[in-house]
């Protein structure tokens, strides 16, 4: 009755006889065959064709509603961990305690934080829930749920190179908070952190993890070659080319991958050439100015001559900080809380041979001090949250004085500047001094237009190219200060 | 077994002539050569996971080293790994159930019944799936959110059910166009209705591809990632994404995540050994036939 | 189920009853399938294919109808070309390197042998090991200065030791579409080896007899006879390929210089990296077009078998 397509006819072949009788042949075999086993599984199975009943069916009429109800703003979104907690009406001054504060951040917060949340807890009652995601990832879950007046967070933590202003309107102002419950000595917080995170004189969110480009060099490498700290780029690239010994041990260190760390990377030497991204009012792109094609051409110099390890294209943060433990790079400009996994004898094979510095400056650009790329990790309370004031009180508490010391000696960037001369933090992290003045010198690398992602698509997709040898140095500055211009 | 399923098992049983030989040696040198492209990259990944952070990254790469534990005490200490364990078998177990039970039923309908929209109805079922999974993200999320589904088992056991079932329909509905009709139709004349022809004629028949289409199912949803990042949170956090919180902002912890890699990796390896002897059985089933 | 099993009495309401549940049990098979797809599907399909002709601000919650300017956008973008270009050759190579691989295994794997079932499960081992996982292993594995590949590469021959595995344009889509073929060919194999064992052995008995040589045997009784699966593995194969994200994201981000940015990637960035959904969703649309499009010709021998 039914053609089965070409098989069938084969099976009409003259040769094949079993085909006979069927019928008779087929159900006796097949209750010999894994019967009780199919049996089972057909029990889950109906248990499982309820669970479907149950759950996809009411979901049908809805899904297409759904966007634009929520877009509309129309929806609340009530979820369990909201209902549980009305929003404290009036009277901020004392703090609700008791409850659980979901917080929604990198990993690397999770073991950072994990003593004092407990310590939290036992203090005041009040849980604190980490939720730690990685790259790719986080940065997406983190503005699905601000788009859509989630209240799954009560804290979000974001990067202040990635962190767009779009979402602003999701995120409460710390500013009422602050005054309600002050944080700890504010007069000893970094300035430069703290204004990482304001924008128009609004405290959007609180800097917790610090970082910037400083120089890691070996100290035991420069001595034995009679070598002093760079001062400008042709003496880095004159003590790199000194401690270049292929393919054992390279000069120097370049990141080029395609996803950001190529831009992190060449920032540093953009800025420290006296060059820059765009003008102040964001109204147009200056890459292209002598400091920027002299900058990207210094940054491909380094990968063709040789100076760093071969594979620039492919190296990450992580492919760094390993060549540095392994001594396959004897110096790098790289982000200062990896001072303390280099040093680190359990993870590195050179604790205590480095040193650091200052990023050198171009000789030409006139420049006193060299600018790296400073990074904060800032943490924001979501407007859509049921617990504001306590969610701050915590991250007040998170970073003080004492706290901060402590996420220090786990491998945290202070944000308190007492913290680098803490005695017990030196010992594990001797560029704690370097660090300050980097800091006080930093940039915030693309500067926070509202089409940065895209931007930071653009350089880092161009300066890969660059890294991969695809591209001359002149043609990525020209096509990255075509395609952001076109941004703007 | 009168009979040998297999002509190359009745030639190993006569005197071994010099060209059976050679193909015997051929055929596991074949295998030989199998099982080094597939093992190496999982041996490595084993071998990282016995190694300190130091040796991870020894240039010349060490194949011969004092192994450590400590990766697995780690993973064991500081992550709640046994918990997401649990959650990735709910949700693999629970999205399997679900997929085997729906794509039977509609393989057989497709494979055996005319009907108004068949055609249509298995294009849809195949060309709803090709809609990217990135692109499903904002929208499945607005939804969850408001069906408060986000972060729930019964949540990512839907959306597995959803996006692994196309699939799980025309494997078995290839599978049922291998058993004849006519047995379905002898059946028939017997009075039986086609829910029991299914389940009590064809379906054992079928038993080996609904066992592959079950491993299928079931591997698909215990190693999703990208959904399971997104619409997750610590109740219904999968194994995956657990392992995938290693890659730190330092690096990435290779030693923690690959001993972890190396537990998830245990259950899957054990489920396709034991379904492994139940398509041997099938192979029974197919040299009768 | 009861109600079914009454179907056998012949009296005149019954096979009217019986006529009923012949039109509709069709449909009734077809409703869990259905339930779980439009549940979770067709909404997102739907949201798509609007958002593709507006723009849409996720923050501020307003949606814009904007014509064809989405499909303009990406039509003048290079970088939609190329995540194309690159797209298309990952598939054909993966897909075709897979399906030759794992039709060797199956061949290989189906016979009887001791220990032939730790074998089997031993060689579909990368299969069970999670994209993310896979994925960096192989760059560990291929890293250009501590990698174990070229380790043992340049230990054969040394100017192998050094090749740029991740760095270089070629290179990088090599190593992209090696990793996919370690981690994708043990499902081909599987599937063709459940082929395999479905097919009854006396035509190939009747081959021997006839003193047909073994590619003989193999193409004219084999291949034949496994054509469904081949099929469906072929079918799946291209269209999990052609949106493949998490292996070559882990292994290369896209990079060097976006030879290795596939459509998916393109796509990930566009809604998730910009949140810019209406391109993104014109993106998605021509994909779901082009899919659909490298599939027809299976498509159309699917609905010829139907």
């Amino acid at each position: 009755m039914e053609s089965n397509g070409q098989h069938t006819d084969y099976r009409q072949d003259p040769m094949d006889t079993s085909n006979d009788k069927p019928s008779s042949a087929m159900p006796l075999l097949s209750r010999r065959l894994s019967r009780r086993k199919l049996l089972a599984g057909f029990g889950a199975l109906a248990g499982g064709a309820l669970l479907a009943a149950c759950g996809g069916q009411p979901s049908a009429p809805a899904s297409t509603a759904a966007p634009t109800k929520a877009a509309s703003g129309a929806a609340p979104a009530p979820t369990a961990a909201a209902a549980a907690q009305p929003t404290a009406a009036a009277a901020p001054a004392v703090v609700k305690k008791g409850g659980t504060i979901n917080w929604l951040g990198h990993p690397v917060f999770d073991a950072l934080t994990k003593d004092l949340r407990a310590q939290y807890q036992q203090m005041t009652g009040t849980k604190v829930k980490f939720e730690g995601i990685p790259y790719p990832g986080l940065r997406d879950k983190i503005y699905l749920e601000l788009a859509s007046n989630s209240a799954s967070y009560d804290l979000v933590t974001m990067g202040s190179q990635w962190w767009t202003f779009d979402v602003n309107s999701k995120i409460e102002s710390l500013d009422n908070l602050i005054k309600a419950d002050q944080p700890e000595k504010p007069a000893n917080l970094n300035s430069g952190l703290i204004d990482l995170f304001k924008v128009q004189g609004q405290q959007i969110g609180w800097p917790l993890r610090s970082g910037v480009f400083i120089l890691h060099y070996r100290k035991d490498l420069y001595d034995a070659a009679g070598l002093q700290p760079p001062k400008t780029f042709d003496d880095y690239r004159a003590n790199a080319q000194k401690l270049n010994k292929p393919p054992d041990q390279f000069g120097a260190y370049v990141m080029g991958t395609a996803d950001g760390f190529a831009s992190d990377d060449f920032i540093n030497y953009l800025y420290s050439f006296g060059g820059k991204i765009l003008t102040d009012d964001f109204k147009s792109c200056v890459l292209n100015s002598e400091a920027g094609y002299a900058a990207a051409e210094y940054w491909a110099s380094l990968i063709k001559g040789g100076l760093v390890p071969p594979g620039t294209a492919s190296h990450n943060y992580s492919d760094l900080i390993a060549a540095l433990q392994q001594g396959l790079a004897a110096q790098a400009i790289a982000f200062s809380p990896y001072a303390v996994d280099i040093n680190d004898p359990k993870k590195s094979k050179f604790s205590g041979k480095f040193d650091w510095a200052l990023v050198p400056v171009d000789k030409k650009s006139g420049l006193d001090h060299s600018s790296t790329f400073l990074q904060c990790w800032g943490v924001f309370i979501p407007k859509a949250s049921a617990r504001k004031d306590t969610t701050w009180n915590f991250v007040s508490w998170l970073t003080n004085g004492k706290n901060d010391i402590a996420m220090a000696m786990s491998g945290n960037g202070p944000v308190r500047n007492p913290t680098f001369d803490d005695a017990a933090y030196k010992k594990i992290n001797p560029s704690g001094a370097v660090t300050v003045k980097a800091m006080t010198y930093g940039n915030l690398g693309i500067p926070a237009a509202p089409k940065r992602p895209q931007i930071q698509n653009v350089l880092t997709t161009q300066f890969n190219a660059v890294a991969a040898g695809t591209k001359s140095p002149k043609e990525a500055i020209d096509e990255s200060t075509k395609q952001i211009q076109a941004l703007l | 077994m009168e009979r040998s399923p297999n002509h190359l098992e009745t030639k190993n049983r006569r005197p071994v002539r010099p060209r059976a030989l050679v193909g015997q040696t051929l055929v596991w040198l074949g295998i030989a050569a199998v099982l080094f492209w597939t093992l190496f990259p999982i041996y490595w990944l084993v071998t990282i996971s016995l190694k300190t952070r130091v040796q991870i990254f020894s240039m010349p790469p060490l194949f011969l080293f004092a192994p450590t534990v400590e990766n697995y005490q780690r993973v064991i200490a500081e992550v709640n790994f046994d918990r997401y364990f649990v959650n990735s078998l709910i949700i693999a177990g629970a999205s399997t159930i679900i997929v085997l039970f729906a794509s039977l039923l509609s393989a057989y309908a497709f494979s055996r019944m005319r009907f108004a929209g068949r055609k249509l109805a298995y294009f849809l079922v195949l060309a709803i799936r090709t809609l990217p999974p990135v692109a499903a993200i904002p929208p499945i999320f607005l939804l969850y959110m408001n069906l408060s589904l986000k972060d729930t088992p019964l949540g990512m056991v839907l959306l597995y059910s959803a996006f692994f079932v196309s699939f799980a329909v025309l494997m078995m509905k290839s599978f049922f166009d291998e058993v004849p009709v006519e047995i379905d139709e002898a059946a028939m004349v017997d009075g039986c209705s086609r829910a029991r022809i299914l389940w009590s004629i064809v379906l054992p028949v079928v038993a080996p591809g609904t066992a592959a289409t079950a491993i299928f199912a079931f591997i698909s949803a215990w190693n999703e990632f990208f959904f399971a990042l997104v619409f997750t949170a610590s109740n219904a956090k999968t194994a995956p994404v657990a392992l995938a919180s290693f890659v730190g902002e330092s690096g990435v912890d290779w030693g923690i995540m690959t001993a972890g890699s190396t537990i998830v990796m245990l259950p899957s390896l054990l489920l396709i050994w034991i379904i492994q002897k139940h398509l041997v059985k099938g192979l029974a089933v197919g040299a009768v036939k | 189920m009861d109600a079914q099993g009454s179907v056998n009495v012949a009296s005149a309401p019954a096979s009217r009853r019986h006529w009923i549940y012949q039109r509709l049990s069709p449909y009734l098979f077809l409703l869990p399938v259905t339930v779980v797809l439009v549940g979770i599907l067709l909404g997102p399909t739907i949201f798509a294919g609007f958002v593709s002709f507006a723009t849409y601000d996720m923050f501020g919650g307003t949606m814009k109808y904007a014509g064809l300017q989405n499909y303009s956008k990406i039509a003048a973008d290079p970088e939609f070309f190329q995540s194309l270009g690159n797209t298309l050759v990952y598939t054909l190579l993966t897909v075709g390197v897979e399906f030759l691989f794992g039709l060797g295994i199956a061949l290989l794997l189906n016979r009887e042998l001791p220990g032939m079932g730790v074998i089997r499960a031993l060689v579909i081992a990368p299969w069970i090991l999670s994209d993310v996982i896979a994925g960096l292993d192989w760059r560990m594995m291929l890293q250009d200065n501590y990698g174990v590949v070229n380790y043992l590469l340049g230990v054969l021959w040394a100017p192998a030791g050094s090749t740029p595995w991740l760095s270089a344009p070629g290179w990088a889509m090599v190593s992209v579409v090696l990793a996919d073929v370690w981690h994708n060919t043990p499902f081909v194999a599987l599937l063709l080896l459940a082929g395999l064992q479905a097919i009854p052995q006396e035509p190939f008995e009747a081959a021997r007899i006839d003193g047909a040589s073994s590619w003989r045997t193999f193409r004219h009784v084999t291949v034949p006879l496994l054509s469904p699966a081949i099929f469906a593995v072929v079918l799946f194969r291209t269209m999990f390929a052609f949106r493949e994200f998490t292996v070559p994201w882990t292994i290369t981000s896209g990079g060097p210089s976006n030879s290795t940015e596939l459509l998916s990637i393109y796509l990930y960035k566009q809604m998730l990296t910009f949140f810019n959904f209406g391109t993104a969703s014109a993106v998605s649309v021509v994909m779901l077009a082009l899919t659909i499009l490298a599939t027809l010709a299976f498509l159309r021998g699917l609905f010829r078998e139907l």
